[in-house]
């Protein structure tokens, strides 16, 4: 039996007139997994995490990291139609992936990219169609 | 003036939400556009501002309605928006040049309004 998984996307902004608060972009896919893995502290080497989601079918990735670091999604040569294979996370700091070209094969996750910055962790979740 | 900008992303294995990220400027302008039902076309919205002082802008409006710059300022051209979803854009790399005016285009049954809100240094 088809099971339709849901990633719900909602964005806020407070300003000093008041809040702007959407009503949320849902993402559905019936493949969805998630994973949570080291940071290593700035100076570590990357870990190699094994990860693939398909580029056709795809429909939503979410990154956050609780320290700054660079994650690779090996294969990957377009992000949100940026050529480029990396995400960028500063701490704490959602990206949402909605658009990608190439197959991820593997994820490389880069170690604290602030001197002398902590060890720490990074989520992913991912939706697709598979 | 401070901008706090906060995503919430809710998956079947919990909710991923970060704390938000905060943009800070000398001058924050706020825009409640009246979009009359039916057709428009280009028609113009006065709202201005430098390149270089940019920080942050976000569009949301409660019917579609794409926002243009009357001089292409946007690096991604025009922005459509979905009814109630909003748009940020925020940093240098989201302009190519400075906002002099804003567009807006639309053609609905229904009459809404188009909620713009702008955080930049007039003199950075």
């Amino acid at each position: 039996m088809f099971s339709a998984f849901t990633f719900t996307y909602t964005q806020t902004l407070q300003t000093p007139a008041g809040s702007l608060q959407d009503s949320g972009q849902v993402f559905t896919g019936d493949t969805c997994h998630a994973g949570r893995w080291v940071v290593n502290a700035n100076g570590g080497g990357a870990n190699a995490i094994v990860e693939a989601f398909p580029a056709t079918g795809f429909q939503a990735a979410v990154l956050i990291a609780d320290v700054p670091c660079v994650v690779t999604l090996t294969g990957a040569t377009a992000i949100n139609g940026v050529a480029t294979a990396d995400v960028t996370l500063a701490a704490n700091v959602e990206q949402v992936v909605t658009a990608l070209t190439g197959a991820v094969t593997a994820i490389s996750v880069g170690a604290n990219t602030t001197g002398a910055g902590p060890a720490g962790l990074v989520n992913l979740a991912v939706l697709y169609n598979s | 003036m401070n901008f706090t900008y906060t995503q919430t992303c809710r998956t079947p294995f919990g909710t991923l939400q970060d704390s938000g990220k905060v943009y800070t400027a000398e001058t924050a302008s706020v825009t409640d556009q009246a979009l009359t039902a039916g057709a428009h076309v280009a028609e113009v919205i006065a709202v201005a501002c430098a390149e270089t002082g940019f920080q942050c802008l976000a569009l949301m409006s409660d019917v579609p309605v794409v926002v243009g710059a009357f001089d292409a300022a946007f690096t991604d051209g025009p922005q459509t928006l979905v009814a109630n979803q909003m748009v940020f854009l925020a940093g240098a790399a989201a302009l190519a040049s400075d906002i002099t005016n804003l567009t807006f285009t639309c053609n609905n049954a229904g009459a809404g309004t188009l909620k713009i809100r702008l955080l930049y240094d007039p003199t950075p």
